[in-house]
C-alpha cells in the first residue's frame, strides 16, 4: 500500500474517532505500517544477515557498515561491557517501582505486530468487506453498459497510461531514494540507547512531570481548543502505546493523530529540563522542531492548528511524560 | 643496564613502559540508585557503582550490607564475579538481559538488577545484535568464553 493511501485510511479513522477513542488511529499506524514501511527501511538501511540481524527482514549492507559480509561478520554476543556513555547520558536513579525481572511485561506487545493494531485492522477489514457486498450488485448492472464505452476508450487511454506509468516509476524511485537517504541517517538502528523496549524507564533524563495542556497549564489552551472544536489531546496512554508498537515493529516514527506529521521518536532529545528537540516528517520533508513543554510553545510560538498542538503534545509526552 | 645500553635501547624503542605508566586510571562511570534481587528473592534497594579500568568495567552492587561485584570485559566478552573469600574472580556461567524491564541478571537469577544505564550503553555498543531484541541471554564455558548467545524466542530452544 502506498504512503498516501495509508495516510488517507488513518485520517479517516481519526476523523471517525472521538477524542477518547483516538487509539485506533495511532495504534494502527504502529502495526499497520510496518508491512509497507519495514521492507523499505530494511532495503535502505537494513543490515539483514550481513549485519547479524537475521530474521529482521531486508537485505544488503547497512548504511555505513561497509560492504560484503559473511553473515557472521557482526555476530557478537549481544552483551558488552556497557562502558561507553550512551548519547542520552547516565542516570543516577532508576525510575519505576518494580524490581528486576526477566519476564516480559504484560503490557509489552509481541514483536512484529501488536494485538491492538491487529484488532483494528480486522475491524477495518470487516467493514470494508460489508461495503463491498452491497456495492457488488450495483456494479454488475452498470458494468455491461460501461464495458463497450470502455473498450473504445481503452486504446486511447493505454498510451497515456504507459507514459504516466513511466513517469510515476521515476518519481517513485526518486522519492524512495530521498526517503531512504533522509531516514537512513535516523534509522532506528542508530537511535539512542533509550529508544528501545522499556524506553519509558530508560530515558536518562528527568521525566514523568509532563501531563498535557493542563499540567502544567498552557494559558492559550482553553480559547484555542474551543476554536478548534476539541476537548482534549491524545492521551498519554495512546502515545505510549504507539511508541511501544513502533519499537516492537522496528518502525522509526509514530503518526501524530489529527495531523500530517510523523514523529521520529528516536530523535527526541531534551534541551534543558523543559524543552525538547525532535525531528518530524511532513510528507517526505524532514523538519527539526523544538517544543517548550511547560509553556506549550512550538518553535517559540503557540500552535496554530490542532495538528501542531497534537505534535507538541506527542513529543512532550515521549520526552517528559509518565509511562 | 648500563647507561649506554639504556640510551641505545631507548633510541630503539625497546624500553617498555613502567607498570605505573601502563595502568589506566580507574574512571567512575556512574552511581545508580536502583533495585536488585539476590537468588530470586524480593527486590531490594541497592546502589550500583560502575567503574572502568584497563581490565574492563566493574559493577559494584551494594545491597544492604552485602556487596556483589561483577566485572565485564570486551573483546572477547567475559564476565566474572568477585569471590571475597578467595580473593579471586570467578567466571560467570550465564547472563541475561531483558530490555523492556531494564534488567540484567548474572548466573541465572543469582543477582538481578534494574540498570537502564547498562542496557542503554549495550544498545549503542551492539546496535546490530540488539536491534529489535528484548531478551538476550549469554552462556559462558568453563574458561569464561561465550559459547552461546540467544535472543527472544530463540532462548526457548536452549533451555
Amino acid at each position: 500500500m502506498n504512503r498516501t493511501a495509508q495516510r488517507v485510511s488513518l485520517l479517516l479513522t481519526g476523523v471517525l474517532a472521538l477524542p477518547s477513542s483516538v487509539t485506533p488511529a495511532l495504534a494502527l499506524s504502529g502495526a499497520g505500517r510496518p508491512s509497507a514501511t519495514a521492507p523499505l527501511l530494511a532495503r535502505g538501511g537494513g543490515g539483514g544477515m550481513g549485519s547479524g540481524r537475521m530474521g529482521s527482514g531486508g537485505g544488503g549492507s547497512r548504511l555505513g557498515s561497509g560492504g560484503g559480509s559473511s553473515g557472521f561478520r557482526n555476530a557478537g554476543p549481544g552483551l558488552s561491557s556497557g562502558s561507553n556513555k550512551p548519547s542520552g547520558g547516565w542516570s543516577s536513579k532508576s525510575k519505576g517501582s518494580s524490581g528486576p525481572s526477566l519476564e516480559r511485561p504484560k503490557a509489552v506487545a509481541q514483536p512484529h505486530g501488536s494485538s491492538s493494531g491487529l484488532g483494528n485492522r480486522d475491524i477495518n477489514r470487516n467493514q470494508r468487506s460489508g461495503d463491498r457486498q452491497g456495492v457488488r450488485s450495483d456494479n454488475l448492472g452498470q458494468r455491461s453498459d460501461v464495458r463497450m464505452e470502455r473498450i473504445d476508450q481503452r486504446g486511447d487511454v493505454r498510451t497515456t497510461r504507459i507514459e504516466n506509468r513511466t513517469d510515476r516509476v521515476h518519481d517513485r524511485s526518486k522519492v524512495r531514494r530521498d526517503r531512504v537517504d533522509n531516514r537512513g541517517r535516523n534509522y532506528w538502528d542508530t537511535y539512542p540507547g533509550w529508544a528501545r523496549p522499556g524506553w519509558g524507564y530508560a530515558r536518562p533524563w528527568n521525566s514523568g512531570w509532563y501531563g498535557g495542556w493542563s499540567s502544567p497549564s498552557w494559558g492559550w489552551w482553553g480559547p484555542r481548543a474551543a476554536a478548534w472544536g476539541v476537548a482534549s489531546l491524545t492521551t498519554a496512554a495512546v502515545i505510549n502505546a504507539a511508541v511501544n508498537d513502533a519499537v516492537n515493529d522496528h518502525v522509526s516514527y509514530i503518526v501524530v493523530p489529527n495531523s500530517n506529521y510523523d514523529l521520529m521518536y528516536g530523535t527526541i532529545a531534551p534541551v534543558g529540563t523543559e524543552v525538547v528537540s525532535f525531528e518530524v516528517y511532513m510528507g517526505e520533508t524532514p523538519i527539526t522542531m523544538r517544543a517548550d513543554c511547560r509553556r506549550g510553545t512550538l518553535n517559540g510560538s503557540t500552535p496554530n492548528t490542532i495538528g501542531e498542538a497534537e505534535l507538541m503534545n506527542a513529543a512532550c509526552q515521549v520526552a517528559f511524560g509518565s509511562v | 643496564m648500563s647507561m649506554p645500553l639504556l640510551l641505545a635501547a631507548m633510541a630503539l624503542g625497546l624500553v617498555l613502559p613502567s607498570a605505573e605508566a601502563r595502568a589506566e586510571p580507574t574512571e567512575t562511570l556512574y552511581s545508580l540508585e536502583t533495585r536488585c534481587s539476590v537468588a530470586g528473592g524480593e527486590p531490594e534497594p541497592c546502589v550500583v557503582e560502575a567503574t572502568k579500568d584497563a581490565e574492563g568495567t566493574t559493577y559494584r552492587h551494594t545491597i544492604g550490607e552485602r556487596v556483589e561485584t561483577v566485572r565485564i570485559s570486551d573483546a572477547p566478552v567475559r564476565m566474572s564475579v568477585w569471590d571475597p573469600s578467595k580473593n579471586t574472580w570467578n567466571p560467570l556461567n550465564s547472563a541475561a538481559a531483558r530490555f523492556s524491564t531494564n534488567t540484567i541478571c548474572f548466573n541465572g537469577r543469582d543477582l538481578c538488577v534494574v540498570n537502564a544505564n547498562y542496557l542503554n550503553s549495550v544498545r549503542e555498543e551492539r546496535p546490530d545484535a540488539t536491534a529489535g531484541r528484548d531478551l538476550v541471554q549469554v552462556r559462558f564455558d568453563d574458561s569464561g568464553r561465550v559459547d552461546l548467545t540467544c535472543y527472544d524466542d530463540g532462548c526457548k530452544e536452549v533451555r
